[in-house]
């Protein structure tokens, strides 16, 4: 074990402090990721078993104030644009606290057709009309719909064949074909297809190339990287981590290291945790730090669903499998 | 009424200047002998438009007070506001798309000033700007759009930007693509300046991927002449290597007694294990490393020829 703790109480204190700031720069200039960012806040205070941190009908209210009619889907702050990672935030927040039905049957259909209508022919996914296409949103749109329960053969089946078509030969995932391997994108391809009951797509061969290339991520420093000759950086430990646990390889990475080393990015002052030690620290580097750590084991934090970076009391309703 | 700093860092972006090169840099601290929000420093190979965070966060408090009044702007004041927007806020989905919105109803000659924009801020030395997967989107669209019949300046803009910022996921993704829009004759002419760049840049993972799936055999060659002659001591070269091997496995046999494997080498999950005794000595380590990424190389391409067969 380490000789570093996890500092429970100052991450929950830092991420209580961060909607006070109102009156910081900071807080209006990241605005626009706002929607994220309380997903990522709310989360981290269910690993550190203290949802109750954070007022939960405020926290609705708000959700509910960033719908974007136009889209029909949520934006990152009221009079924003819809866009499918604000919407996964707005939907992970509301099933977190048990409110889908506060959206109402007009605005769960509205949201479907929102989601939908980002499929391209070839199966990949936009994340809005702006046309960025990445595999972000292809696992970003199912995991809407599996939150909503409207997964389809339709839809499902030529994502999946687009998924599959940004493997690479060394084993990582591009954020589309001939691209680049990258851990964040291996995570979003083998969870995208882990929940639509997919991942027997990829042969047992692929399957150990990926925790191959996924296991090479962990420096001797115990830390893990994107890609190779990178620096480690706290969010992989979620990325690499999670990926490996959904293929059944958590263990290929050396637990007591990493730990180590995600302990040592803690702001031992304020609470948090940074990308590396002695940086800043932000709710989504505590966030996937903490749920690293959770991957692991670590006492005192609760148990979150590889697969949706979510409680598993909440992803057991979800909906895992379409039928054909 | 737009504030005039938003309008005049705008404006310094989109201009055109006397050297061909143009960079833009933002430094986290004003020197105290500097007064201006805004420099424009003329080398005389180089344009600097410099800027400071002080500058860039006042140009956001006088953007984002007016995103809230669009409304009540005319269209060149609106169009500042979301360039300025789209100068302190990466990532910003409203801003993207009202920018995108605009540029469909510029002219020909004003689209000119939007792609310098561009390419001033994905070049530019802020992480934040340079490694935006939205921007280099953006960008593509552009190029798209309007490659045939206005002046891009690509290759400034993607070797400034790998320069800026190491590993540029993003960056090299748009070099992937952007090579694979050109015709035959000017492609050849691409992998040649990107070899001679990747050889400038040789612990860079995401270029010599980038220059793996561009190469042919003639350009593979030059790779395993220049890793010899160093010798290489980082893994980015062999990545081209293996990017090659994985589309031609053919070469495998060839480069299997080209070089050996070192089975006394160590690896941690794929990082070799300096021994202590070399740890010191700059010649042995280098001698070392070397060795060390071709005995890894040359697993990863036994086990792709496992997979083949």
């Amino acid at each position: 074990m380490s000789e570093q703790q996890l500092l429970r109480d100052k991450h929950i204190d830092y991420i209580a402090s961060l909607d006070t700031k109102k009156d910081d720069l900071e807080y209006w200039l990241s605005e626009h990721l706002r929607l994220n960012g309380v997903y990522w806040g709310l989360t981290a205070l269910y690993l550190l078993d203290s949802i109750e941190t954070f007022n939960k009908e405020d926290v609705i209210q708000f959700v509910l104030s960033c719908w974007d009619h136009k889209t029909g889907g949520f934006a990152a702050f009221p009079r924003h644009d819809g866009h499918l990672l604000t919407t996964l935030s707005g939907l992970q927040i509301l099933a977190t606290y048990n409110a889908l039905e506060r959206l109402g049957s007009e605005k769960q259909e509205q949201l479907e057709k929102f989601i939908l209508s980002n499929q391209k022919a070839d199966g990949s996914f936009q994340g809005d009309s702006f046309g960025e296409v990445d595999t972000r949103f292809v696992y970003t749109a199912l995991s809407c719909l599996s939150i909503l329960h409207k997964l389809t053969k339709e839809v499902v089946e030529p994502a999946v064949s687009y998924i599959l078509r940004c493997y690479n030969f060394d084993g990582g995932f591009g954020l589309n074909p001939e691209a680049e391997s990258h851990a964040a994108q291996a995570f979003t391809c083998i969870a995208a297809l882990a929940i639509v009951g997919k991942l027997d797509s990829l042969t047992p061969a692929q399957q150990e190339n990926i925790a191959v290339w996924l296991s090479e991520r962990q420096v001797p420093e115990g830390g893990l990287n994107g890609r190779p000759s990178k620096l480690p950086d706290v969010c992989y430990s979620w990325w690499v981590l999670s990926t490996l646990s959904i293929l059944q390889k958590a263990d290929w990475i050396d637990f007591p290291k990493l730990t180590e080393f995600i302990l040592h990015c803690q702001d031992p002052k304020n609470g948090g945790i940074s990308d590396r030690p002695d940086n800043e620290v932000d709710v989504f580097h505590t966030v996937f730090g903490l749920g690293g750590l959770s991957i692991m084991k670590y006492p005192g934090l609760r148990d979150i669903d590889p697969v949706y970076c979510m409680p598993y009391t909440v992803t057991k309703y979800f909906q895992r499998k379409y039928s054909d | 009424m737009v504030r005039s700093l938003t309008q005049k860092v705008i404006n310094a972006l989109q201009a055109d200047y006397d050297t061909s090169e143009v960079q833009f840099l933002i430094y986290p601290t004003t020197p105290p002998e500097v007064k201006d929000e805004l420099i424009v420093v003329q080398h005389e190979q180089r344009t600097e438009v410099v800027c400071f965070k002080k500058t860039m966060m006042k140009i956001f408090i006088e953007c984002h007070k007016l995103f809230y009044q669009l409304d009540s702007l005319d269209d060149d004041e609106k169009l500042l506001v979301i360039s300025g927007l789209l100068l302190t806020t990466t990532e910003n989905r409203t801003a993207l798309n009202m920018f995108l919105a605009k540029l469909n109803k510029l002219r020909a000659n004003e689209i000119n000033r939007e792609i310098l924009f561009v390419e001033r801020l994905l070049s530019c030395n802020s992480a934040r700007l340079n490694k935006s997967s939205s921007l280099w989107d953006l960008y593509k669209k552009l190029y798209t759009a309007y490659g045939s019949n206005l002046k891009f300046k690509v290759w400034d803009t993607v070797t400034i930007s790998c320069e800026r910022h190491f590993a540029n996921y993003y960056c090299c993704n748009f070099i992937r693509w952007f090579h694979s829009q050109l015709n035959d004759s000017h492609r050849q002419n691409f992998v040649d300046n990107f070899l001679r760049f990747s050889k400038k840049h040789v612990n860079d993972p995401s270029i010599w991927s980038a220059l793996g799936i561009m190469i042919g055999k003639t350009d593979f060659d030059q790779v395993i002449i220049f890793i010899d002659s160093l010798p290489v001591t980082t893994w980015s070269p062999f990545l081209a290597v293996l990017e090659f091997g994985s589309r031609n496995t053919q070469i495998i046999p060839s480069l299997m007694k080209h070089w050996t494997k070192d089975d006394t080498i160590s690896f941690y999950n794929g990082t070799p294990i300096i021994p202590d005794y070399i740890e010191n000595d700059l010649n042995s380590k280098s001698k070392f490393m070397s060795n060390a990424w071709k005995t890894h190389l040359l697993e990863k391409l036994q086990r792709l020829q496992l997979d083949a067969t």
